[in-house]
């Protein structure tokens, strides 16, 4: 709410001087009433919160000043002196729940003209962009809502027909031209204004153009009216209509403005515009507003505050918020005022309490024993740290990306069919939930090498989301990766390239990790990946559990997204530099399978004597999978073999087409002895016999 | 008779203490004391010739001048080789101002770095921590926090819909309900941190995605001092010891009364959250006894604490992940 000060002066003293007037604005601030920003005028700029309908208005305003402090009373301004009877207009209201209250006053021979520049100038202050002259009648209904809170509307009399009000619900097949020019069809039964024939205008929403006030308008009809709010706020959604009157009215307007607010605006529209009020105001009041009381113990305040408050003092911050606050043995009886229907239990009066006569600024610090033991963090939160500590300490960068992705980047048609997609998307690039963490990981990359960083290795842990065809949402949380360029990049002195990143760089990732999670039994087979090169790809299994995939990234790939800023496709593995490799593996089931108990595993005891170390280089066909050699070798290598490690893997001069020469180390060793020479020979014999049975041969 | 080998010990040790270099006196030690030609021990091969009384003194003498000659040796080699040493070291010298040489390590995102700390500030205050869904039905997202149906405080959490009943949830808050509707037994002491979602337009200080950390707490004679202090406890674990906080009215329907939280960090008061005590028709759809019992409840943002901490003046770019920012962190 933007409340001008010169206004705001007619109803309090308000300091002017720079030090008391940020005095007064904070201590505004710190009671509730949020002043966020001192705009021309001087204008404060208020924050209304959906409870407190009532600051809504420059009396709510400087009734809270008042609140706050005791020295502070506010003058209210000047009203016609209306009396209440039969009018000269009739007014039936259908339904009492939904229109407790309605005030017709009649007021004739207005002269139609702009309203005074002061006036103008107020509104403008108040509602900026959305003040637009209209007539001095009409600035006069915006100028009182502003000032009261009541939201007002003025008829040419003229135009209601058969002389009456009825508020009644519009029939689905009515329609009303709106104030703004829109032609309505009622269809969604809004409650409405009608006269004895149609609708005339959509209760605490808009006018009806056919009855507004025109410059050849001489007689008025001035509605002042207490609408329920779910009521206003229905209509206002179910039209896609919103206004000043129906943003007030979905908050609660007092029911006890509405005569008081009629008044103020007669007087002023007899002031301005002229005319003379004909007869009482017809005030119909379907259903009496009944005041609420709550008993509020003044033990319990102080449970709730946790601070010892003085009870007298309670009582007068009460009374000056206008709260009725009477004792009652070790209770406070509260009458709760018209324009206050947040304050319902003791637990809003606790509050009243604590905010204006203690302060919050007052409320001591205390620190609660802790008597649910200690704090344990969550399983996903525990193994999500694990992946981070492990992935980072191998180069890699943590990345936290955008769930919101755009349906194109599911690009297998398991994703298509699983798709989350947003009912009511803000931007084509952020109107689905993300199949994939590729769908962040790719443009994250291609943005990195845009900007000159070729060399990278980069993971997130994250959720992706599915729905099932049963209608379940699921967010399988996966763990997927990129390496690009290569690892040594920016250590100088080695020849840019000496060691790209490879596939067998994503499998020690692989191996690193599931070792870290003491997952055993982890096996690759050749697979098919939507990102892999169809035989560099392999698929990860932990015993027959399927974990995840690595792979090269596949040369030509179209992976369609949006781009984030112009919504525009693109193919968002374009950019990603050749022989990349990924990693996807599936969270969720790296975390079944780790070893929380982290002591299972038991450990191989340290030999104290040396070990022996053999190097063999057999040369093998192309087709031999290492795997096989590996076993075979291990199968063959006796009690005290050590360890097996391929050292090199040459192919070329001296090794026949289709062939190769792994080079692998052996070491052996036992835990009693030194092994000599010969025991170690023999098991050579054996590894190379086993070796050549795999269709080695030695040069 | 013992005159040669004096004459042999007075040239050697001249010229030992001439050498200049340790090579030298690898040679001046095959010189006198070499076990084929060397001075001295040719003069071991008089021994022979000498009369049978003499020997003993000749042989005495010997042994003692290769004492002395070897200890000369030793004692020059030693004063040489520090000095060759010295010399090498400083040819040896290299430009340390060249960049150093490691492969680029791994970082953690800087909001994980948040979460992080967050998260070990509240453990050690007694908050146990869940996990639930981004993708949240209206009954936890807004009805179990006592949203009164079709009340304008909706229209501040502008949403993600996903069908009539599902939404992104639009704040952390989910967790009170999810908890609660367990039916566990007071006292409670819960947190989660994790991303929410609204309908808002990304600009420097705003995004559709963001983080938060929502904690509450049910016990008997919980109270808004208690509540400051836990929060005062937590922000000066996360903004260090000289955090001030400030507590200021404020509107959410799951509270009342309902708090606007605020921290002194430096000369500035940076709103971070909301709080208050937990609203008593959520303890009774919970099962647990308003009088018996109360609660409160806070919820914080996560994303401008390292803007804040960091000086990063937009929002956007902790998502964006351009490594050139992240490998800031």
């Amino acid at each position: 709410m933007k409340v001008p000060i010169s206004w705001l002066q007619e109803f309090i003293p308000v300091p002017t001087d720079g030090e008391a007037f940020d005095t007064f604005c904070d201590a505004l601030t710190m009671a509730g009433l949020e002043v966020e920003e001192i705009l021309d005028g001087p204008t404060l700029y208020t924050k209304v919160t959906p409870n407190r309908g009532d600051w809504a208005s420059i009396l709510g305003t400087a009734r809270e000043a008042a609140a706050i402090n005791p020295a502070i009373s506010v003058t209210l301004p000047k009203g016609a002196a209306l009396t209440s009877g039969p009018g000269p207009v009739n007014v039936t209201i259908a339904d009492p729940d939904t229109c407790p209250r309605y005030a017709a006053t009649v007021i004739r021979g207005v002269t139609i003209g702009p309203a005074p520049d002061w006036m103008q100038l107020r509104l403008t202050q108040a509602l900026g962009d959305k003040y637009k002259p209209v007539n001095n009648v009409v600035d006069i209904t915006n100028y009182v809502m502003l000032e009261l809170g009541q939201p007002l509307h003025a008829f040419d009399l003229a135009t209601i027909q058969g002389g009456k009000i009825i508020v009644r619900r519009a029939n689905s097949d009515e329609k009303l031209k709106t104030l703004d020019g829109e032609e309505r069809l009622l269809s969604a039964q809004p409650l409405c204004i009608c006269d004895a024939s149609r609708p005339v205008a959509i209760a605490g929403i808009m006018g009806g153009i056919e009855t507004e006030i025109t410059a050849g308008t001489t007689d008025i009809l001035l509605e002042s009216a207490h609408f329920e709010p779910i009521t206003i706020r229905r209509g206002s959604k179910a039209l896609g209509l919103a206004s000043e009157a129906s943003y007030r009215f979905e908050r609660f307007v007092d029911p006890n403005l509405v005569l008081q607010a009629a008044a103020r605006a007669a007087a002023l529209i007899l002031e301005i515009a002229g005319g003379t009020i004909d007869g009482p105001t017809t005030d119909n009041i379907a259903k009496p507003h009944v005041p609420t009381r709550v008993l509020a113990r003044i033990d319990r305040i102080r449970r709730i505050l946790g601070v010892d408050i003085d009870r007298d003092e309670a009582v007068a911050a009460l009374k000056r918020l206008g709260i009725d606050a009477e004792r009652s043995a070790g209770a406070l009886d509260c009458l709760v005022p018209s324009f206050r229907p947040d304050i319902t239990i003791e637990e809003d009066i606790a509050e009243e309490v604590g905010r204006i006569a203690l302060g919050y600024d007052k409320l001591p610090e205390t620190v609660p024993p802790v008597t649910t033991g200690r704090g344990i963090n969550a399983p996903g939160a525990v193994f999500a740290s694990k992946v981070r500590t492990i992935l980072t300490g191998l180069g890699l960068q943590d990345i936290v990306g955008h769930s919101l992705t755009s349906p194109e980047t599911a690009w297998t048609q398991d994703e298509q069919d699983t798709l989350v997609a947003i009912r009511n998307p803000m931007a084509p690039q952020y109107s689905s939930l993300r199949t994939s963490l590729f769908a962040t990981l790719l443009p994250i990359a291609a943005r990195a090498v845009d900007s000159g960083i070729r060399d990278f290795g980069v993971f997130e842990l994250g959720s992706v989301y599915r729905r099932t065809s049963t209608g379940e949402y699921a967010e399988p949380r996966r763990v997927s990766i990129i390496l690009s360029g290569s690892l040594t990049a920016g250590m100088w002195g080695i020849k840019i390239g000496t060691l790209p990143v490879d596939v067998y760089m994503a499998k020690g990732i692989v191996e690193h990790l599931v070792l870290g999670l003491g997952i055993p039994n982890v096996t690759v087979t050749p697979a098919t990946h939507v990102l892999g090169h169809p035989y560099r790809t392999a698929e990860v299994h932990a015993g027959n559990r399927v974990i995840g995939y690595f792979g090269e990234i596949r040369s030509g790939l179209v992976l369609p997204a949006r781009d984030s800023d112009t919504g525009q496709i693109y193919n968002s593995a374009e950019n990603i530099p050749a022989r990349s490799v990924f990693i996807d593996l599936c969270a969720d089931t790296l975390m079944e399978l780790q070893d929380t108990a982290g002591g299972t595993g038991g450990y191989t005891p340290l030999s104290r004597f040396p070990a022996m170390t053999r190097d063999i280089a057999p040369v093998v066909p192309l087709t031999t999978d290492f795997a096989l050699l590996d076993a075979a070798i291990r199968n063959a290598g006796g009690e005290y073999l050590q360890s097996v490690e391929l050292t090199d893997l040459y192919a070329g001069q001296g090794i026949p087409d289709g062939h190769h020469a792994p080079t692998i180390r052996i070491v052996f060793q036992a835990v009693d002895r030194t092994l000599t020479s010969a025991e170690v020979d023999i098991a050579m014999v054996a590894i190379r016999s086993a070796c050549e049975g795999c269709g080695a041969q030695f040069r | 008779m013992t005159q040669p080998i004096a004459d042999v010990q007075r040239e050697a040790l001249a010229a030992i203490a001439a050498a200049s270099t340790t090579a030298n006196l690898t040679e001046l030690d095959t010189l006198y004391l070499g076990r084929k030609a060397g001075r001295l021990t040719g003069l071991m091969r008089n021994l022979g010739t000498l009369p049978p009384d003499e020997k003993p003194v000749f042989g005495a003498a010997l042994n003692e001048a290769k004492t002395v000659i070897e200890a000369a040796i030793a004692s020059r080699n030693a004063e040489l080789a520090i000095a060759e040493r010295d010399a090498r070291e400083q040819r040896e010298r290299i430009d340390l101002t060249l960049p150093g040489r490691t492969p680029e390590p791994g970082r953690l995102h800087p909001l994980t770095q948040t979460f992080d700390q967050v998260r070990s500030v509240m453990l050690a205050l007694g908050f146990s921590f869940t996990e639930s869904n981004h993708c949240e039905e209206y009954l936890f997202n807004f009805d179990w926090l006592n949203y009164p149906p079709e009340h304008p405080a909706l229209d501040e959490q502008m949403s993600f819909v996903l069908d009539d009943d599902h939404l992104m949830r639009t704040h952390t808050t989910p967790t009170q309900g999810r908890v609660l509707a367990t039916g566990q037994n007071p006292p409670l002491r819960y947190a989660q941190i994790g991303r929410c979602f609204r309908r808002d337009a990304v600009d420097d200080t705003h995004s559709h995605t963001f983080h938060q950390v929502d904690g509450f707490a049910v016990d008997k004679d919980l109270s808004l001092a208690d509540l400051k202090g836990v929060m005062a406890e937590i922000m000066r674990g996360i903004f260090g010891p000289e955090a001030i906080v400030r507590f200021r009215p404020d509107y959410f329907p799951f509270v009342e009364p309902g708090v606007e939280i605020a921290v002194k960090w430096g000369d500035r008061w940076l709103e971070v959250g909301g709080a208050g005590m937990i609203h008593p028709n959520i303890l009774r759809r919970a099962g647990i006894d308003p009088t018996e019992y109360s609660g409160w409840a806070f919820g914080f943002g996560l994303d401008r604490m390292p803007m804040v901490l960091h000086g990063v003046d937009r929002l956007p770019l902790f998502l964006e992940n351009d490594l050139r920012f992240l490998r800031q962190f």
